[in-house]
């Protein structure tokens, strides 16, 4: 499940802006934003930035990753991380390290820690 | 550097190239973005007294500083060059002037697309030879082929793209009246939202770029984005109770028949500040810009007749309130807004009567309805709603449009044109259109559109049409060439100013006195209080609005709507500095300010087009006899000696070098040379007959 839209929403379009992920739509004739799950990575930029609020997570177990890091002991430069992440915050070079990731553009979302088959991405949860 | 992209994309259309620039911060925080940054790069790489629609010519798609941030009000994009439409003329040193500056704006969601495909502004120079459309997908940049979209209207080439690149992405294009250089053409977004003045449609179209097609995932840094979206949060709750007040919202209603016997008793009702802001919210977010329909044609507000009509004769009441706002919300599907917008002005109508398969479309704004119904004394909103859907999807400026109509159906009923005259495939024995009858008006705007018969000569516009067909000069009503905003100036004097005088002429939101008073620019930024003064004669009117026009300024290339003025206050310093980390004051706002309405008019210096045009007729000379207009007058050119005094410009009109100096833009002063103002200043016969001069 993913986040979704609730009819509070002004279709202002910010969350439209905010989504990386192409997964926020306005249908015509709907009055409210729609998130389609398939593409949602739950990364809640659209939850944080909506103005109004109308922005919930649909499924209530699932926690919000707070922060994502590289453990630079395991990591092997693979580039893999890189190359999954949608906002190039992953700043390193091929069998290069260290291998860093900008907390300022990280969105969140978790491919990253999904990409890599090194267990050296390391998220914590809110 | 925060809060912006850092680069621009430009685009030789020539050689088919294009290249990505990063720009110092010094540029973005001396001309924030918008028309300020447009108006510095052109100024700094146009070929002066180019050909307007020649390869020569610039024409930049420039979002404001703010657009995509997501702070309200904020999701404008302006579109900039050398305007075919404006300016045109001799030179007082003789030589002639092809054009001078042109800025046009637009809403929608293209704005915050430009940014998120990576740029602050994408700018155009040369002219392809093929058709094609500029394709930004993520970090992929390309020129695509677009003859399979050349002759389609921007509904159609919109789906079209569409197919092709996915819903997510956003486009802004010209349609028939910009392929075929029509002067009061404009650029589409959002399948009707139109940056339409100073005919820069026709710039696009004689670069043969059809389109920008934009998809992109670029995110912008914010210096601190928690307290950027504390302060979102807090203005969109304070907006959402403003815009949805229930008192004034049963009062809507009402609105034309209490604006009616005001007109009546002829009473100046000054409504208090603290009641505008939340009225003009609400009348907003419920009407639009229609909401201003009906009340307008009787104070006098909105022309009539081409100008020489009145409201209790040509266009009474009765008439008004059939294209009032509440019968055109009959229609309403749904409530439409720009990005990042907690009022939601715009509205989505359903209007079966309409000759295509898409049936939903925009609802017309209070402009078309004025210049094609109260204009044209057609009290039938059939025609409002077909000329705006039509115009929209061709991409041709409404007001222009219906103010070159005007001029036709006067050039009519004066004997200048004959039934044959309008000749075409449609009517091969012609046809022959009349005031407040609108069974030939859709078929006059197709030849427009289409160039076809006498539509050739009409498709440029009033002023273009008066030298073509010189014996119906006095017709035109036009200013410095561009129609000018369905908003009287022997109402509001203060927007002759604008008309005659602002780098943009014809402009109906440029800035000037009234706005600073009636609407309260102070009440919005409370810092700019104490520059503002209270003005006693028109001459001062003029000086006093150089702080507004400023604040306009920095305003404009902020990206800001031009409503947001009346919203009250908006913690603008706090929230630039939460966008971008710099620390303004009022002074750097209006240093800035000035700065960009400076190098504007430095444009039009360089360039000749800075003229004084404007018919006697508008200026009130002779004055109406009836109707909300009886008896007034104005005397723009005292109005603009203040302003232009104010600004530190000569008494044509040309910068001084001191005002270059104290802008910064001292390596400009060589350009000075080239410089010419304005040929000959513009006298009202009528007040000049009463008053001797005009203070010139």
């Amino acid at each position: 499940m993913a986040f979704k839209v609730t009819d509070a929403c002004i279709r202002c379009a910010i969350c439209e802006h905010s989504c990386f992920f192409n997964a926020v739509s306005l249908y015509p004739g709907d009055e409210c934003y729609t998130i389609d799950p398939e593409k949602c990575m739950h990364c809640g930029e659209c939850a944080d930035d909506c103005p109004v609020s109308a922005i919930v997570s649909a499924d209530a177990g699932r926690k919000r990753i707070k922060l994502v890091q590289i453990k630079d002991e395991k990591c092997t430069a693979c580039t893999l991380c890189q190359k999954e992440c949608p906002v190039d915050a992953i700043s390193g070079v091929l069998k290069v390290k260290p291998f860093v990731i900008n907390q300022g553009k990280c969105v969140h979302c978790g491919l990253c820690f999904e990409a890599c088959n090194q267990e050296a991405i390391e998220v914590s949860y809110e | 550097m925060k809060g912006v992209a850092g680069r621009i994309l430009i685009v030789d259309l020539t050689e088919g190239s294009w290249q990505s620039q990063t720009l110092p911060e010094e540029i973005y925080r001396k001309y924030l973005g918008g028309y300020g940054l447009g108006a510095w790069y052109i100024y700094n790489h146009i070929k002066p007294g180019c050909d307007p629609i020649g390869p020569d010519n610039i024409l930049g798609f420039t979002p404001g500083l703010l657009t995509g941030s997501g702070y309200g009000l904020t999701g404008r994009y302006m579109t900039c060059g050398k305007s075919p439409l404006t300016g045109k003329g001799i030179r007082s040193n003789g030589e002639y002037c092809t054009g001078g500056w042109g800025n046009a704006n637009s809403g929608g969601l293209f704005g915050p697309a430009i940014k998120r495909a990576g740029f602050d502004a994408i700018f155009f120079h040369g002219a392809s030879e093929k058709p094609v459309y500029l394709l930004i997908e993520g970090d992929k940049i390309s020129l695509e082929n677009a003859s399979f979209l050349w002759g389609k209207d921007i509904v159609e080439t919109e789906e079209e793209l569409k197919k092709l690149h996915g819903e997510q992405v956003h486009i802004a294009g010209i349609g028939e009246a910009g392929e075929k250089l029509s002067f009061i053409s404009g650029i589409v977004n959002d399948k009707g939202r139109i940056a339409a003045r100073s005919g820069l449609g026709a710039v696009m179209g004689s670069k043969k770029l059809k389109a920008l097609c934009l998809g992109g995932n670029f995110k912008i840094e914010y210096a601190d984005l928690p307290e950027m979206r504390r302060m979102r949060r807090e203005y969109f709750a304070k907006m959402r109770r403003t815009s949805r007040n229930p008192i004034i919202k049963r009062i809507l209603p009402l609105m034309p028949f209490i604006a009616h016997l005001v007109s009546l008793t002829h009473i100046n009702l000054a409504i208090p500040k603290p009641i505008l802001a939340p009225m003009l919210a609400t009348m907003m977010a419920h009407d639009g810009t229609i909401s201003s329909n009906t009340p307008t044609a009787d104070i006098g507000d909105t022309p009539i007749k081409n100008y020489k009509g009145n409201a209790p004769d040509d266009f009474p009441f009765r008439s008004s309130l059939k294209i009032r706002a509440s019968k055109v919300n009959k229609f309403k599907v749904q409530s439409y807004g720009c990005f990042a917008c907690p009022v939601q002005c715009g509205a989505m109508v359903r209007y079966d009567k309409l000759p295509y398969e898409e049936k939903v479309v925009h609802r017309p704004e209070y402009e078309t309805f004025a210049s094609f119904c109260t204009m044209l004394c057609i009290d039938d909103l059939d025609i409002g709603m077909q000329a705006s859907t039509y115009l929209n999807r061709a991409g041709m400026d409404t007001i222009s449009a219906g103010a070159t109509i005007a001029y036709i159906l006067e050039a009519i009923e004066e004997g200048y044109f004959k039934k044959e005259d309008f000749a075409c495939k449609e009517y091969p024995q012609g046809f022959l259109p009349q005031w407040g009858d609108p069974t030939y008006i859709m078929p006059l705007l197709r030849l427009m559109v289409t160039r076809e018969g006498i539509g050739d000569k009409l498709a440029d516009g009033t002023y273009m049409a008066a030298l073509r067909f010189p014996e119906t000069k006095g017709f035109d009503m036009s200013a410095n060439g561009s129609e000018m905003g369905m908003h009287d100036s022997r109402y509001f004097k203060a927007n002759a100013q604008n008309y005659i005088a602002d780098p943009t002429p014809g402009r109906h939101t440029a800035g000037n006195y009234d706005r600073g008073e009636s609407y309260g620019i102070y009440s919005f930024y409370p810092a700019v209080k104490p520059y503002i003064n209270k003005a006693q004669t028109p001459f001062q009117m003029g000086l006093y609005s150089a702080p507004v026009i400023k604040m306009w300024q920095v305003m404009e290339s902020l990206g800001m709507c031009s409503l947001v003025f009346s919203f009250g206050k908006y913690h603008l310093e706090e929230k630039i500095h939460a966008a971008t980390g710099w620390d303004m004051k009022v002074e750097e706002f209006l240093e800035i300010g000035g700065r960009i309405q400076t190098l504007r008019q430095l444009f039009n210096a360089r360039e000749g087009a800075i003229r004084h045009e404007m018919p006697q007729r508008v200026m009130g000379s002779p004055p109406l006899k009836r109707g909300g207009n009886k008896g007034t007058s104005v005397d723009p050119e005292t109005i603009v000696q203040g302003y232009y005094r104010g600004m530190g410009f000569r008494q044509d009109g040309v910068p001084t070098e001191d005002t270059l100096h104290s802008y910064g833009l001292e390596y400009l002063v060589p350009d000075l040379e080239a410089c010419t103002g304005v040929p000959e200043p513009l006298v009202n016969e009528y007040l000049a007959d009463k008053e001797g001069s005009n203070g010139f």
